[in-house]
């Protein structure tokens, strides 16, 4: 071979070398360096590796005769958005839009403005009516995309009780109520989808797929009755607005089994449109979660206390002089009247203060805070709704005969509506506390049931005393009160006026007004509390409460076929 | 005499290996078939799931306007502004029959 031939050979072997060693070095790049972005840019293509949202649990209100009518369900809206650089005619786009969507034109031009922008939200929670009117219009750069949304077909049907679903920290959790207090439960857990897809991104069936699949939540069915709250509510909401009063409540309750069978809390919102709510107090329910110093409607607590001890009966007698002087204190009746010689019955159909504080000073201090804990004020009556407030008894515990006195007629001590409600429940219930509850049964995808069993939390006064109180609370209503009008029913019952701390005193011009009963008393089915925070232009509870006790009494007695007893 | 006893088995042996690759060619076309046959099948039935399955969201969608609309009529607000209309009167008083266990309706039959 000739010398140029073997030059040939060197420069053809060099420049494969050099080829092969390029080709190294990219395989190199390509396998190893960039291994990680390479696997994930075809996995991309690939594969489908999708989070399987649950299902959210359903909640339920129940109707008479065991009908169980939805409250709380999950619906698909079609959410709105725009694409910029595909519209033509943005002026155009913004007109027709505009009235439909609820939008000012000028935001939706402003949308429109960026022509880069490939994605540009309008609006979510679409109504299909207005979604099908603006799919008509067949708009250039206007798409849709379903998205999964709670819906509460009731409005504000117990909105309170209910809570809502909000976003926190960009999730959606159930907040406030009952969504948040069974978030868990009614969220579920969700599934993972690992497969392989085509070229559209459809799920492939041949090939290796891994899926977990999402557990859906579990439903809810309430001890409510829709009937019972829409009643209690309008009720409410009428003597409310009669009255002008800030806030209100209203609990009916099984005392039996401490079944809630509605719960109102005034003003409400409506849950489908939370963000529109004027002020986040709304959300609170105040029969849980307000404290309030509740006035006469405590009463029969120191008459239960003084019944269980043997130290009074109904017929003991002590003499009003209308006023009572404790060390530098002096407790005076409503009105300031002087009532004389009066028996303990009597003390509370006239509602005598200066009568109670003589029965808690026959008690003493002592056994009277432990009833008074006894019957769960203090503590949080353990129902299961979101944030429950458990009271403030701090003036009792300094054990000073002044503050023993106040608690006495109900001033002075902190407790919420519910508490307020279960305690004198107890009374009704032959002298046991029961635990409130919402939640009569939860019920998984399954149908398996988990059903809530009444839970007694302890038996506060013997039978025979409870049973004392109630005929004393009878003629209370008998006696004290010539708007309760239900003949042949017997109905226990109680109002308070109580005064509203202000600065280091009572304001002159605000009260809250109380009203608690049961009935039929010696076979309680319902128990209706009812309370209206600073009303105007009236000055007694008898006076404001007591026609709605009525109309809700004989509701309930009409509903639940309660025939009178006389 | 070898020669002639090796021939026929050479032979024998030949065509037998021939029987053995046309019989693996004729297996490994009719795996290709089969695997054919049922690619095609789990394609077509990737084709029908999608289908079925915008059949069946279709219906969904049916289905929630249905519950929907039915959630809205009976919603207790709805029935009330109908109930409006009819004119409806209160009940004063209802009355309650009193059924005694000595009631004749309630003896044993003989």
């Amino acid at each position: 071979m000739s010398k140029f031939g073997n030059l040939r050979l060197y420069i053809l072997l060099a420049i494969l070398v050099i080829a092969a060693g390029g080709i190294i070095v990219r395989l190199f790049s390509l396998q190893i360096v960039r291994h990680a972005f390479y696997t994930a840019l075809a996995k991309d293509q690939q594969e489908v590796l999708q989070t399987l949202i649950p299902r959210r649990g359903e909640i339920f209100i129940k109707e008479k005769g065991n009908v169980w009518q939805p409250l709380a369900v999950n619906r698909i809206f079609q959410t709105v958005f725009l694409v910029p650089k595909e519209v033509t005619d943005k002026n155009t786009v913004a007109e027709k839009l505009a009235p439909l969507a609820g939008i000012s034109l000028e935001k939706i031009i402003e949308k429109l403005n960026d022509p880069q922008d490939p994605y540009e939200p309008l609006k979510s929670k679409l109504d299909d009516e207005i979604a099908q009117k603006i799919k008509d219009m067949n708009l250039s750069g206007v798409h849709f995309t379903p998205e999964n949304w709670r819906w509460y077909p009731q409005g504000s049907l117990a909105s309170n009780v209910l809570g809502f679903m909000g976003v926190k920290n960009n999730q959606r959790v159930g907040q406030y109520g009952l969504e948040q207090y069974y978030q868990d439960i009614l969220a579920g857990k969700s599934g993972l989808l690992d497969s392989q897809k085509d070229a559209l991104g459809n799920w492939l069936l041949m090939g290796d797929y891994n899926l977990e699949p999402a557990q859906d939540g579990l439903s809810i069915y309430l001890t409510l009755d829709q009937n019972i709250q829409y009643v209690v509510e309008q009720k409410m909401k009428a003597v409310m607005e009669k009255w002008r009063a800030a806030s209100g409540c209203a609990i009916i309750m099984d005392p039996k089994t401490g079944a809630i069978l509605a719960m109102a809390s005034l003003p409400d919102f409506d849950p489908n449109e939370y963000q529109r709510t004027k002020s986040e107090d709304y959300f609170m329910n105040s029969c849980t979660q307000k404290l309030y110093e509740p006035g006469s409607v405590f009463k029969p607590v120191i008459m239960a206390a003084g019944l269980d001890i043997g130290k009074i009966s109904p017929e003991t007698t002590y003499t009003d002089a209308g006023i009572l002087q404790i060390g530098n204190w002096t407790i005076k009746n409503a009105q300031q009247k002087t009532y004389g010689l009066s028996t303990m019955t009597q003390v509370l159909e006239k509602s005598i203060n200066t009568g109670v504080v003589f029965a808690q000073r026959l008690i003493g201090g002592e056994i009277f805070k432990k009833y008074i804990e006894a019957f769960g004020f203090g503590s949080s009556t353990g129902i299961d709704l979101a944030s429950e407030t458990s009271g403030n008894l701090k003036n009792i515990e300094e054990n000073k005969d002044i503050n023993f006195a106040n608690a006495a007629f109900g001033q002075g001590i902190l407790v919420t509506p519910l508490q307020m409600a279960s305690a004198i429940a107890a009374i009704a219930n032959d002298g046991k506390l029961m635990q409130p509850y919402v939640v009569e049964k939860i019920v998984a995808p399954d149908g398996q049931e988990q059903i809530t069993q009444p839970k007694v939390i302890r038996q506060v006064i013997a039978p025979q005393n409870a049973g004392q109180l109630t005929a004393m609370l009878v003629s209370t209503v008998r006696n004290g009160y010539d708007k309760v009008k239900l003949p042949g029913y017997f109905v226990a019952g109680k109002t308070g006026t109580a005064q509203i701390a202000e600065g280091h005193g009572y304001s002159d011009n605000d009260t809250n007004h109380s009203f608690e009963g049961y009935a039929p008393a010696y076979n309680p089915q319902f128990l209706i509390f009812l309370k209206l925070e600073k009303p105007q232009g009236i000055s007694f509870a008898s006076e404001s409460l007591a026609p709605v006790f009525t109309d809700i009494a004989r509701y309930l007695f009409n509903y639940y076929e309660i025939p009178p007893e006389e | 005499m070898t020669n002639q006893r090796k021939k026929p088995v050479f032979a024998n042996r030949e065509k037998g290996n021939i029987k053995l690759s046309l019989a693996i060619i004729f297996g490994l076309l009719l795996l290709i078939v089969l695997y054919l046959v049922e690619t095609n099948g789990v394609v077509a039935r990737n084709f029908e799931l999608r289908v079925t399955q915008n059949y069946l969201k279709a219906k969904q969608d049916a289905n929630q306007r249905t519950t929907i609309s039915l959630m809205r009529v009976q919603s207790l607000n709805n029935l009330e502004v109908a109930a409006k209309d009819l004119n409806l009167v209160a009940v004063e008083k209802v009355g309650y029959l009193k059924v005694t266990p000595e009631s004749f309706a309630f003896l044993p039959r003989p």
